[in-house]
């Protein structure tokens, strides 16, 4: 039974696969996901912010406690990224040695799955980070 | 400043109820409440619960419980702010009485999460983030919390042992506590080496799947049964995305609507001796409490080893046990957290009661989506 | 020669090539089926590329076009099709192709399509983006080839069918690292090797996918190409062929006299296994990482079913400027994680579940 709908990913799919955010030209700052005013001064005057592809893991953390229609990606790990100017939380990949995975270091946005729908249903894809070897 | 009176309080005991449903459970809470009131006299319902439409799949709850406890018909409110729904629920309440729009508000707070398994209760966490982007991603509430566990953890030179202290702390506090979920002790290393539900949080750091309902009754007017005082409220919007958050370790909302709160009720912070403070995972004590401003940043752990916070100290603390030792029953907890504080003020069916004269129940939805304070008086 | 061929207008404005960064040792297949033990070392094979279980030929497809498109540094706008060969894609029906052109900024005004020809399919689309940027039709195409590929558990295929991508940006020969003189096309009715529809993995004819299929269209696409040109196997630097293990390419170039050291800079196979549509390709994709101005490139992909195609390719003097703007496949080659055949079980899906609780 398919259980994804399919315009809540549709509407946001352009986000997902660029992580396209907004700059505001009256402030400065940068947020992801993008919101019609600026989240830190309320002004409406906002550009397109696509930030680079790399960049600097802050902190990470790796979740077991998933339903079950994700518990094949167990456990999910999770971090707070600093790309550029802009600061956002994506799931993690290729992580095949925890301790390698500490603040600083350096990462990379690559395109996975984030959820599918059974066998039957869609198949949600987006960004996620990887550690750079 | 216009008090509101606590005239009746209700509290199940918090636990797997398979045996009731989400609006036997509030039924329960709702005539416990009035019983101990002695008043039926009802003009407005307000019922707090965040995944009754979820989960149960039922709308209008509040409507289910009016049909049972005022077939005439009264006004029916259903309130959803995440965890901070039961005192938004009291805030509502208190702004209808304000308004003149009531007189006699039964606030309900009531979920169950028992009716699924583990693995749907996971899932509904992924509500409480910003759905469409981190929903979409997986990114559960649990590991937001996590992530703000590490960075407090680093940054104040504190580990895991550190933080596993709180739980062991909730833990014997809900001992006396007879509507807790949990009334054993656990020790540092029991919490220690349980699981990890999203590093460094662990199982024994957080709450377990339970239902509960909770009911408090605000009055315009003073009655025999009067327990204590609404004496002020303040909720306010935060920032959904975690990253938004310009310190992820300061609750911003929380630190507004305290100062709002202490401002209305022209309250200098010292004269709180009471504080129930929503724990979520933790980490969600120091947060905050520290963003309230009432306790020094990186030093809840710290004084709570020294011995601080525990009943009879200056500043009682989660004398309930918190969303571990209590637990955390959603939409519910709010409502349960006035009535601890009314309870622990008066010492009302023989709560331990704290001596002082002012408490506040601080509660957040999600992490930082929106923050709810609510300053309960001694009579 | 050099312009006598339509294809010669056109070449490759980038490339780039994706492999996962986990490997399972053949020992471990052969160890856990209890194949003959001998079977890596006939197959000149050490281990294959295993994809993480949030990958498909989706996400690799992506990745490897993503740095074909740093060293094209074009505008995505200007990219009008974009065609990905696969054997293996996500959806049988819902093309791949355009949520790669989608996550790429091609949209909306593009051609897009999947393409089916076993391991050929990429090379299919090649040639019809050679025709389609050739004729003016569109100044540039995206060509990717991206297979998971499968294999029936306990199978001899299992030892070699393996995750990798490859992508190219067609374009003008006045902005290519690599133009194409010619190209050739050598298909038949010959079914060797096939997936019926719903079927979870694919059946060959064992033998009969050598002789009848692999090596007939091979040399007849390349003795057709060379035929047109009038080129010869010394005029080559480099000959890159469907490589579906570590041995077939060397015999093919034996049978057209084409001596094994032009051939093993483009073997990829032994270290990463059979891409099936990137197979041949990822091996021009290595090649270009390395060759000099002036070299000259064979390259014969090979599809079941059967067809194959011949290139012959030259290097420009873009080729230098152009490598240093994309990872080189060498550095997903090296940089790879050993896995046991559970976690490869459990990242290829083998395991069998049933959906559990959500709402």
């Amino acid at each position: 039974m398919a259980k994804l709908s399919i315009p809540i990913f549709w509407r946001v799919r352009k986000h997902l696969y660029t992580l396209e955010g907004r700059k505001c030209l009256d402030c400065g700052r940068t947020h992801f996901p993008p919101k019609s005013s600026c989240p830190y001064c309320g002004s409406t005057k906002l550009i397109e912010y696509y930030p680079p592809k790399k960049g600097k893991l802050l902190v990470w953390t790796k979740l077991y406690e998933t339903c079950d229609d994700r518990s094949a990606y167990r456990p999910i790990y999770i971090g707070l990224l600093q790309l550029g100017e802009l600061r956002v939380v994506l799931p993690l990949t290729d992580i095949y040695d925890e301790g390698k995975l500490k603040p600083g270091i350096d990462v990379e946005l690559v395109l996975r799955r984030y959820i599918e729908d059974g066998d039957t249903g869609l198949i949600y894809y987006g960004l996620k980070a990887r550690p750079i070897i | 400043m216009t008090s509101m009176y606590i005239n009746g309080l209700g509290l199940l005991p918090i636990d797997r109820h398979y045996d009731k449903s989400l609006t036997q459970l509030a039924l329960e809470a709702s005539r416990e409440a009035l019983d101990s009131a002695g008043e039926y006299d009802i003009d407005t319902i307000v019922i707090a619960s965040n995944y009754s439409t979820l989960l149960q799949r039922q709308s209008m709850l509040a409507s289910l419980v009016a049909e049972e406890l005022v077939p005439k018909g009264l006004q029916v409110f259903n309130v959803e702010n995440g965890g901070a729904s039961g005192l938004a629920a009291v805030h509502l309440g208190r702004a209808l009485i304000k308004s003149g729009l009531s007189r006699n508000v039964l606030v309900i707070g009531v979920d169950k999460q028992s009716d699924y398994p583990q693995s749907i209760v996971n899932q509904t966490s992924l509500t409480q983030v910003n759905y469409e982007y981190h929903g979409v991603m997986g990114v559960s509430l649990a590991s937001l919390y996590a992530l703000s566990a590490s960075l407090y953890l680093s940054k104040h030179q504190l580990n895991e042992e550190d933080l596993a202290l709180w739980p062991v702390v909730m833990h014997e506090n809900a001992v006396d506590v007879p509507h807790a979920q949990f009334k054993s002790k656990i020790t540092v290393q029991n919490v220690l080496q349980s699981d990890y539900i999203s590093a460094p949080i662990r199982v024994l750091h957080a709450h377990a799947q339970a239902d509960g309902a909770s009911a408090v009754l605000l009055s315009l007017n003073k009655k025999e049964s009067t327990i204590a005082t609404v004496e002020a409220s303040h909720v306010i919007s935060g920032k959904v995305e975690y990253e938004l958050n310009e310190d992820p370790l300061h609750i911003k909302p929380v630190e507004k609507a305290v100062k709002s709160v202490l401002m209305q009720a022209g309250l200098d912070k010292n004269l709180i001796g009471l504080i129930e403070v929503l724990d979520m995972y933790s980490i969600g004590g120091p947060l905050l409490l520290e963003s309230s401003g009432i306790i020094p940043k990186g030093e809840t752990l710290k004084l709570l080893k020294e011995g601080r916070f525990r009943l009879g100290d200056s500043v009682a603390i989660n004398l309930s046990g918190g969303t571990k030792g209590r637990g955390f029953i959603e939409g519910a907890t709010g409502v349960y957290q006035i009535a601890e504080t009314a309870a622990f003020l008066s010492g009302y069916r023989g709560y331990k009661q704290q001596s002082t004269d002012y408490a506040l129940a601080i509660g957040v939805g999600g992490l930082s989506s929106v923050a709810a304070v609510v300053l309960v008086k001694r009579i | 020669m050099t312009n006598l061929f339509p294809e010669s207008k056109t070449g490759i404005v980038g490339w780039g090539g994706y492999v996962p960064i986990y490997r399972i040792k053949l020992s471990e297949i052969v160890k856990m089926w209890g194949m003959q033990e001998s079977l890596p070392q006939i197959l000149n094979v050490e281990e294959k590329s295993v994809d993480n279980v949030d990958e498909d030929a989706l996400t690799m497809g992506f990745e490897a076009a993503r740095i074909a498109l740093e060293r094209a540094r074009v505008n995505p706008s200007l990219i009008n099709a974009v065609f990905f060969g696969t054997e293996s894609k996500p959806y049988a029906v819902k093309p791949s192709a355009t949520v790669i052109a989608e996550a790429l900024g091609i949209t909306p005004v593009t051609m897009a399509s999947d393409l089916e020809f076993a391991c050929r399919a990429a090379s299919e689309a090649l040639r019809a983006s050679i025709g389609l940027v050739s004729s003016g039709m569109m100044k540039y195409a995206l060509v990717i080839g991206s297979d998971t590929a499968q294999a029936n558990p306990g199978d001899v295929l299992e030892l070699t069918a393996s995750s990798g991508a490859v992508a190219f940006i067609i374009g003008p020969r006045e902005e290519s690292a690599a133009y194409f003189e010619a190209s050739y096309s050598y298909v038949t009715d010959t079914p060797d090797f096939w997936r019926r529809a719903l079927s979870p993995y694919p059946l060959h004819g064992e033998g009969f996918t050598g002789e009848p299929a692999y090596f007939a269209h091979i040399v007849g696409a390349v003795k057709g190409l060379m035929e047109k040109t009038g080129l010869k196997p010394t005029d080559f630097d480099y000959a890159v062929f469907h490589q579906p293990n570590g041995r077939f390419p060397l015999k093919v170039a034996q049978k057209l006299g084409i001596p094994k050291e032009k051939v093993l800079q483009g073997l990829v196979t032994p270290r990463i296994g059979n891409t099936y549509n990137a197979s041949a390709l990822l091996g021009l994709a290595k090649i270009l990482d390395q060759a000099k101005p002036g070299n000259r490139i064979l390259v014969a992909p090979f599809g079941s079913g059967a067809g194959s195609d011949a290139y012959s390719i030259v290097v420009t003097d873009l080729v230098e400027e152009k490598r240093k703007n994309g990872t080189q496949l060498s550095f997903f080659i090296e940089n790879k994680v050993n896995v046991s055949y559970s976690t490869y079980a459990k990242n290829r899906g083998l395991i069998k579940r049933i959906d559990g609780w959500s709402l």
